[in-house]
């Protein structure tokens, strides 16, 4: 086509050539093949484990502190029962209304 | 003892690639002699001259890193040019990025005088700047096919295969920069 002849013939005569490498270049990137890659597996690998015996860890805790606090249930239970028959008992025995809102000096 | 031999220049590219593979890095030095003015070729015009010996280094780097997956399915260049292109992608997203936290200045068109001695004319010097810019205003994808094609002469074919993109997509890519680029330039008084 003869547009596109007429670009080719731009771009061909406009055309910016690349500058030269640096003459270290070749060596530089030859010397950095046997270096580690950028990608650090060994590191990653290590905070695999310790994440993971971290999570183990937490929820060993988890576990013992939930059975504690199965175990603190039942007096925990024991105690608001019997928090609650004392309470009941005073409200049957005085007026509900002023116990709650007139405030009587204990003498 | 016996002295290891060296790898022949003569060696083919496929010669070269299974000797690095074993980690014979004058192989790949071969392999980076070969190629690499092309590969620098093609990221300047896609990217420019900043960078430009970073972003070599980092494509052959990735190609020393990813010779085991490369299974010989297509030439040596296509792969490499592959890795030319994704570095260039990743380059090109990068100074987006930064262009939008900053003002872009066109630094290497302000420092870089020309030497009076030897170089083009003012002219010559202004239908360059209006090319670069109107290149610049191409997608990535447009840009990429014009380059390949256009500039670096690659083969419809191989542009296909480097960009994993069906050849009728390189066509259909390669009018439609060609048409832009035609636009840009008309836009800008030149008379082509």
């Amino acid at each position: 086509m003869k547009e596109d002849d007429a670009l080719l013939q731009f771009l061909h005569t406009y055309r910016r050539e690349a500058p030269l490498p640096n003459p270290e270049l070749e060596d530089k990137i030859i010397c950095q093949l046997h270096r580690p890659s950028g990608f650090p597996l060994d590191k990653i690998l290590i905070a695999i484990v310790l994440l993971g015996g971290g999570l183990f860890g937490f929820a060993r805790f988890r576990q013992w502190q939930m059975a504690q606090t199965q175990l603190n249930l039942d007096t925990l239970e024991a105690s608001l029962i019997q928090s609650w028959e004392v309470a009941t008992a005073r409200v049957e025995s005085e007026d509900s209304l002023s116990y709650l809102f007139s405030y009587k000096e204990d003498k | 003892m016996v002295a290891k031999p060296r790898t022949s220049p003569e060696a083919t590219d496929s010669e070269l690639v299974h000797r690095s593979v074993k980690g014979d890095t004058h192989a790949f030095r071969l392999l980076y002699q070969r190629h690499q003015g092309k590969v620098r070729s093609l990221l300047f015009q896609m990217c420019g001259k900043e960078l430009l010996d970073d972003l070599v280094q980092e494509v052959f780097l990735r190609a020393w890193r990813g010779l085991k997956q490369f299974r010989g399915s297509c030439q040596f260049s296509t792969w490499l040019y592959r890795i030319a292109w994704n570095v260039a992608t990743d380059q090109r997203r990068s100074f987006a990025k930064r262009n939008d936290q900053q003002s872009p200045v066109p630094v290497e068109d302000c420092h870089h005088l020309p030497d009076p001695v030897n170089t083009p004319s003012l002219q010559h010097l202004h239908y360059q700047q209006i090319l670069y810019q109107g290149l610049d205003h191409l997608s990535a994808e447009q840009r990429a096919v014009l380059v390949l094609h256009d500039l670096e002469e690659v083969p419809q074919k191989e542009i296909a295969a480097i960009l994993k993109i069906p050849i009728g997509t390189v066509k259909s890519r390669l009018f439609h920069a060609r048409q832009a680029l035609r636009q840009y330039l008309s836009d800008q008084g030149v008379e082509l």
